[in-house]
């Protein structure tokens, strides 16, 4: 095959475009640590796609699953609020209904009971950036007027706790501390006792031992029933990010560069740019012009 | 006396033949690098002389002419071969021109999809809060850009072929008239007797250049080079046909190619696959690849927009409102270059429909909005599952085209190869037909020297 200077020249540089090419693209994904940066890069662009938005879903869902379970750890620390000051008007109760204590004891016990249920409508009113959280969905109304009366709704609120799956946030005061779930209105309850206390009425005092025990009850149910949703938020968001991790990992397996292996083919595109050079020069070399004198 | 003044004579037309050989090394020399041009060779053959009595004496040397070297088959495989590559490279050219649908792109569509959803999430666990309703119409907004973006991408991108179309159709009627105006001379060089090596090898390569851009196909007719795709012919004889273009109302404004025949027929459009080369690879790209991806890009967009707006609708503001869409996407047709947040929602963003009711901690309709995210559009995929086909359908598109350009260019490569291995100068060659033809004038000059003293010695006989 007859080689010519022209055949010689364009060969070199194609020969040497193509080294520039396979270093400029070794180096991008060196640099980058991306093997793939345009969907014509790979046949798995849909797949890579689709991992990422899963990733970001599974995260995002996390951050409102995370935003709620700020909102439950300050209604399950209200509510332990709450059991503990019905505990202590129950052990008022039991105290006071003895015959040992006289009308002046019973007015100064009442005195406290007053301020118990006080501290109750303040923890029934806890609210959080301007968001009541006993309100169900009525989170800019207060959940109790003064006078003990729920002022919420009886909407709830969900959240997504995994595609296709939710769960209830919200909180009905008049659920928990009231009767609207069949249980007894813990604030009048209170209201009772003090009442009790005050007119001297050792057997009103006696009945509001089993209220306060009942109210200790039903708040401590409803505790619980916020502890089993915080655990059920807990259990999800592990699921979550387990499952975006994996989807991280797949997508990584598919679109990022291993970096041995980037370092290698970047030391070998630039040892074969360098030959292609070194090649190019050595076809020029000889010639017959360098001998005819 | 007579025979050595006809070798005289002799002497002094091989010297001619020898000076024409070694001219015609040094042109091909010259012309080592110039595209297109096939070497030449001095054809000789030994001439006749006279006769004394049984002895016949030669006549010297003669140049019968100059002749180019010459692949015919390879001749007729290259235009074609050049055309697919020309074809292949344009299309990638034009369609690689966008970053809209970078999968890694942490500011793309794809990621201001995510970002949407995620802010309807953060919003649900908190939808009274303005921080977050404000968030969550920001993140619609942001989705929109994207989506116009994109749209202007893909536009611009289309512009720019429309550009490169122009300028393709400029060069392929130049390359036409100076076919048809090689055509002209070289049948008039030819009447003088001469073969026009150079004009013929210009004119080839001109005539594969006008193949590369038009796919047209080569043909000899009466020592015409023509050229013609399909049945149009864009090069007769002395003629070439007309490439225009015009805006094309039915698709987006974009130019329309058409053609006006060398016989001044037309003028005819032309699609795609009505031509080759580079034409029909620009129109392919601008057409086919990007033309798909935005018009799946506007599906995309006015089907989302849709589904959002459905369920928006349905929900009740802060301020106890209904029936309100979060997106204004117009029609199909440019939906994604014109999607945008409603701008009552995006002055007011209480009036964000989170909920099926007016209190502001109903998170119901949030979570029909964020069921939309699985839920099938009317294409009949999901948003994400949406998103994720349009990027790799464009993508195995864009590769497709780039595999096949490569082996294209392969092919090319070594046809080239072969027809510069056979008609390309070697330096080498060349100069040692000069110094052969160099040596052969230097021993005839020997010959006409001995020839004049010969004649020397005759006359000066007393």
């Amino acid at each position: 095959m007859r080689v010519t200077d022209r055949a010689l020249f364009e060969s070199s540089i194609a020969r040497n475009g193509a080294a520039r090419e396979r270093h400029a693209k070794a180096t991008a994904e060196a640099s980058t640590g991306l093997k793939v940066q345009h969907p014509w890069d790979s046949s798995a662009t849909p797949q890579i796609t689709r991992y990422r938005l899963d990733a970001d879903r599974m995260r995002a869902i996390n951050g409102a699953v995370g935003a709620a379970r700020g909102d439950l750890d300050l209604v399950d620390g209200t509510l332990a609020g709450v059991v503990n000051v019905l505990q202590r008007g129950g052990e008022l109760a039991v105290q006071l209904a003895n015959d040992t204590y006289n009308a002046a004891d019973r007015a100064s016990a009442a005195a406290e009971v007053r301020a118990l249920r006080d501290e109750v409508l303040r923890l029934a009113n806890i609210e959080s950036a301007g968001r009541y959280l006993l309100s169900g969905t009525a989170e800019g109304t207060r959940p109790f007027d003064a006078a003990g009366s729920y002022q919420g709704d009886a909407g709830e609120r969900r959240i997504e706790l995994a595609p296709g799956s939710t769960e209830v946030v919200s909180f009905r005061g008049d659920e928990i501390l009231g009767t609207a779930a069949g249980g007894i209105d813990v604030l009048a309850a209170l209201d009772d006792l003090a009442l009790a206390l005050e007119a001297d009425d050792t057997a009103a005092i006696r009945t509001s031992i089993d209220a306060m025990h009942t109210g200790v009850g039903q708040v401590a149910v409803a505790q619980s029933k916020v502890g089993g949703v915080m655990l059920g938020l807990e259990i999800a968001e592990a699921s979550n990010r387990t499952l975006a991790d994996v989807a991280d990992e797949r997508r990584a397996e598919l679109t990022d560069a291993d970096f041995i292996e980037a370092a290698t083919n970047l030391a070998f595109a630039e040892r074969a740019l360098e030959a292609s050079f070194a090649a190019t020069a050595k076809s020029f070399g000889p010639s017959l012009l360098d001998v005819l004198r | 006396m007579s025979n050595l003044l006809s070798q005289l004579g002799i002497g002094a037309n091989a010297l001619g033949v020898q000076r024409s050989v070694s001219a015609t090394a040094s042109h091909n020399i010259e012309n080592a690098s110039t595209p297109g041009f096939a070497r030449q060779r001095v054809e000789l053959a030994s001439l006749a002389g006279t006769t004394f009595g049984r002895v016949a004496l030669g006549g010297g040397v003669e140049a019968l002419g100059v002749t180019q070297a010459r692949d015919f088959f390879l001749d007729a495989q290259i235009p074609a071969a050049r055309s697919a590559t020309a074809a292949f490279d344009a299309a990638v050219s034009v369609a690689t021109a966008i970053t809209t649908l970078d999968p890694n792109d942490e500011y793309g569509l794809p990621a201001s999809l995510s970002n949407f959803y995620s802010a309807l999430r953060n919003l649900s666990a908190r939808p009274g809060d303005p921080a977050s309703r404000q968030a969550a119409v920001r993140a619609a907004e942001t989705l929109a850009q994207r989506f116009q973006g994109g749209a202007r991408d893909l536009a611009a991108a289309r512009a720019a072929a429309d550009d490169e179309l122009r300028a393709t159709v400029d060069g392929a009627n130049q390359l036409g008239r100076e076919v048809a105006d090689l055509n002209a001379q070289i049948r008039v060089a030819r009447g003088s007797g001469a073969e026009p090596n150079d004009l013929i090898a210009r004119r080839r390569h001109l005539a594969e250049e006008l193949a590369s851009l038009t796919g047209a196909e080569l043909f000899e007719d009466h020592g015409d080079l023509n050229l013609r795709t399909g049945a149009v012919g864009l090069v007769m004889g002395d003629r070439a046909a007309t490439f225009s273009t015009e805006p094309d109302a039915a698709n987006g404004g974009h130019l329309a190619l058409q053609v006006t025949g060398a016989d001044a027929t037309g003028p005819e459009a032309l699609a795609s696959r009505d031509v080759g080369g580079r034409l029909a690879g620009i129109l392919d790209g601008r057409d086919r690849v990007l033309g798909t991806a935005e018009s799946k890009l506007d599906q995309l967009a006015f089907d989302f927009a849709a589904s959002i707006n459905g369920v928006h609708a349905a929900g009740v503001a802060l301020d106890g409102s209904s029936g309100r869409d979060l997106f204004d996407a117009g029609i199909v047709e440019g939906a994604a270059g014109r999607i945008d947040v409603n701008a009552a929602i995006t002055g007011d963003p209480r009036l964000f429909a989170a909920g099926a009711t007016a209190a502001p901690g109903d998170s119901t309709n949030l979570l029909a909005m964020i069921a939309t995210e699985s839920a099938p559009l009317a294409s009949g995929s999901d948003p994400r599952a949406a998103l994720s086909e349009l990027i790799g359908e464009f993508g195995s598109a864009v590769s497709q085209i780039e595999r096949s350009a490569e082996a294209a260019r392969a092919v090319g490569s070594h046809l080239d190869g072969l027809r510069e291995s056979n008609r390309g100068v070697s330096i080498e060659e060349e100069i040692v037909r000069m110094t052969q033809a160099q040596r052969v004038f230097e021993a005839v000059t020997k010959v006409i020297k001995t020839a004049d003293e010969m004649l020397g010695s005759l006359m000066s006989i007393k």
